[in-house]
């Protein structure tokens, strides 16, 4: 651990012991002679920063909120009631078999898929919106077939392939000024490009919330032990990797485009910023694989001990 | 952050948070806004934002409360780009800052508040980030790095490298001000 780590770790040790647990400033500097001079001055700021930026909202803020939310959750619950209707028992019923065995899941998720193909609703969805009547199934069905994909590779590509349907979604929902959606589009394009690094990667990911059957935990073989990551092939990851950059220009696409369209009028600042972030986190994505190639390639190459 | 909770339906679960996760979630909004009245309505509605988005997601490998705090940073983003220009005027939002009986102490934390908001205007997105989940929220290092997605590491070297910043800046605007009444 290098010197500035281990002074971070010591900091992080104290604050937690003076700020969380109330010791004194003077207990944690004795533990720590070396590094007294350095903490003191640190830990006495953080004690007295604390109150300065304490709030405390008024009850009536709190039972004001309180309400609101539990009626919302009665509202939720009346609705769930509501639409006890066929569809949405199949939705409940695959829901419940997501979490359940995997052959069963396979198996009941196939079923449900030849029957919805068969009826012509999924083709009908592939090109819903998310404000359209289709679009749970839409979504239902790029569940299914993550949970039909075979292997890490092939769940990895679904979810930048699902990531690029969400950003053209984003471009839809912001031009009709759906702040609303185009956030919650925001947030499952990230949870996609996470999920990737979840599958690819999971020595370099953390894991944020996931939708069921979106994100996997990476495979037992797959798992990083201690601070070690999986081994990957080289080949594979370059692969991956030129892949997502491919995706990532798409998204530059996409991104030109509603700059185009932006003029006329709308809520293009603010879907600028969120296409922009998105280009980001695709960029990041692309350089982790960057990384991890090279640090696979270095651990080929390198002689065996 | 418990687990054994993770078990229980989400609205349910979100209802237990919110008495426990509220008010942490406006201290983190009136550190990055400092404007009480906006931070004690965006609180409320990451519970209800996330109440609507409950059954899309399961949780694995972090608990919910780190969701919340992530819709928070969202919300605060947006916030802020909404309304960069606006400026709180100190004695308006220090209404329910937490403070003792004394008037003159009142004035002087007000002071201190207002001080430490603009000192914390002069250290990075990320710094500002990380010292408002661990020292205005409470939160563990550990909590705060599976909010901002980064390693345990760099959240205890943001938050190192925030705290001298704002030492820095403290200090320097500290020495002005001697100057000035020197004057």
């Amino acid at each position: 651990m290098s010197k500035n780590a281990e002074i971070n770790k010591i900091l992080d040790l104290c604050l937690d012991r003076v700020l969380r647990k109330g010791e004194s400033v003077e207990t944690c500097l004795r533990d720590y002679p070396n590094q007294a001079r350095e903490l003191e001055s640190l830990l006495r700021m953080a004690i007295d920063m604390c109150p300065a930026g304490q709030y405390t909202p008024s009850p009536s803020a709190k039972a004001t909120a309180r309400m609101a939310l539990h009626r919302a959750i009665q509202e939720r619950k009346d609705k769930l009631s509501a639409l006890a209707s066929p569809w949405r028992s199949a939705q409940v019923f695959v829901s419940r078999m997501l979490s359940g065995q995997k052959w069963a899941l396979a198996a009941t998720t196939t079923a449900l898929f030849v029957v919805l193909a068969s009826s012509g609703v999924v083709a009908a969805s592939s090109n819903s919106q998310p404000d359209h009547v289709l679009y749970p199934v839409k979504r239902t069905v790029e569940r299914a077939r993550l949970v039909m994909a075979r292997d890490p590779d092939a769940k990895a590509r679904l979810h930048a392939d699902f990531a690029d349907k969400r950003i053209e979604e984003m471009g839809v929902m912001a031009a009709k000024g759906d702040r609303r959606r185009t956030e919650d589009l925001r947030q499952d394009l990230e949870l996609n490009l996470n999920s990737v690094r979840i599958v690819v990667l999971p020595d370099q990911s953390i894991v944020v919330a996931i939708p069921p059957g979106q994100a996997q935990v990476p495979p037992k073989g797959l798992r990083p032990e201690g601070r070690q990551g999986p081994k990957r092939d080289p080949k594979q990851l370059r692969e991956m990797q030129r892949f997502l950059q491919s995706h990532a220009q798409k998204v530059d696409k996409h991104y030109q485009e509603f700059l185009r369209e932006a003029s006329e009028g709308g809520d293009e600042e603010d879907l600028r910023e969120k296409m922009q972030s998105a280009r980001q986190e695709y960029q990041e994505l692309v350089e982790a694989f960057q990384r991890a190639y090279v640090a696979q390639t270095r651990e080929s190459a390198s002689p065996a001990p | 952050m418990s687990s054994p909770k993770q078990a229980q339906p989400g609205a349910e679960l979100l209802a237990e948070l919110f008495e426990t996760e509220y008010e942490r979630i406006i201290r983190y909004f009136y550190a990055r806004i400092g404007d009480g009245a906006a931070s004690e309505e965006l609180a409320a509605d990451v519970f209800v934002r996330a109440l609507e988005r409950i059954d899309s997601f399961e949780w694995r490998g972090i608990p919910m409360q780190a969701w919340l705090f992530r819709i928070a940073h969202n919300m605060t983003v947006d916030y802020l780009r909404k309304y960069s220009g606006k400026k709180t005027s100190p004695i308006e939002s220090a209404e329910n800052v937490t403070a003792p009986d004394n008037p003159e102490d009142v004035a002087l934390m007000t002071i201190e508040r207002q001080e430490l908001l603009d000192a914390m205007e002069g250290l990075t997105q990320a710094q500002r980030e990380v010292i408002s989940l661990r020292f205005f929220s409470g939160l563990s290092s550990e909590e705060t790095a599976q909010i901002v997605k980064r390693s345990n590491g760099a959240v205890r070297e943001l938050q190192s490298s925030g705290l001298k910043n704002l030492r820095r800046i403290l200090t320097v605007r500290q020495q002005q001000r001697v100057r000035v009444q020197g004057a």
